[in-house]
């Protein structure tokens, strides 16, 4: 099994699907710790492909989601990349506010802050890329 | 995802049974299934999720919006036989103290109207 592994998705959260199976076979074939939390980590790139899908490339299946898993010494890296115009994270408000609990948008931001290690945003004119890092 | 209803005639509670994964493809299911069940006259509505295996936020949400649509109604929601997994998620995602939860299916029947 090659430590660096890519899928790229188009924008249609249909192929969640393809992406678990894809997952779970990265993570038997390469034997990773037991004491690393691979549902966290699953759940955290659902979260960003998610909305790299709907909210970066607005469901336009011309534009994919792009997702790499790379296995380093004591932790994985998946970088999920999409082709939108991008956001600022810290700015969403906490969906577990009362107030806002009937308003979707900042649950997945708010949920992968809390799934992971480390994760960063980076934004440029060619769309938003995710980096979450996820350790054992 | 996929679910089984079923009804308890004696409290007059439905119970929906969820297997799988519940993400962002379910929520319209999970919105219409709730949305009939309601017109049908059911408010008092048990959901059990002994056998998922993941929930995603917008899993969670349609939860909150199931919950909002029975509320209007004067009916309720209870979520039962949650996995270590799911209520830890639920507890992450800062969701668990907006949903009353049960152990057992029997107990969340017995409850929800309380």
């Amino acid at each position: 099994m090659k430590d660096r592994l890519f899928l790229s998705l188009p924008s249609d959260t249909h192929y969640l699907s393809v992406l678990e199976s894809f997952y779970k076979n990265f993570i038997r074939l390469n034997k990773i710790d037991n004491n690393f939390n691979a549902d966290n980590l699953f759940l955290a790139i659902v979260e960003a492909v998610v909305n790299g899908m709907k909210h970066g490339n607005k469901g336009d299946l011309s534009k994919n989601v792009s997702i790499s898993f790379e296995l380093k010494l004591n932790e994985i890296i998946v970088t999920i990349s999409d082709e939108g115009k991008g956001f600022e994270p810290d700015a969403l408000p906490d969906p577990t506010n009362s107030e806002r609990l009937g308003v979707p948008s900042g649950r997945g931001v708010y949920l992968i802050k809390k799934l992971v290690d480390d994760y960063k945003y980076i934004f440029n004119e060619n769309g938003t890329t995710v980096i979450l890092k996820m350790r054992w | 995802m996929k679910y089984k209803v079923k009804k308890d005639p004696v409290y007059d509670v439905v119970i929906v049974s969820f297997s799988e994964s519940i993400n962002v493809n379910d929520e319209p299911v999970i919105f219409k299934l709730v949305n009939k069940l309601k017109d049908e006259g059911h408010k008092y509505v048990v959901f059990n999720l002994k056998d998922v295996e993941y929930i995603d936020s917008a899993g969670m949400g349609s939860f909150l919006s199931a919950r909002s649509i029975l509320n209007a109604k004067g009916g309720e929601l209870v979520l039962v036989e949650l996995s270590k997994k799911i209520s830890g998620i639920l507890e992450l995602a800062g969701f668990y103290r907006f949903f009353k939860i049960y152990e057992t299916e029997e107990e969340g029947v017995k409850n929800i109207k309380l």
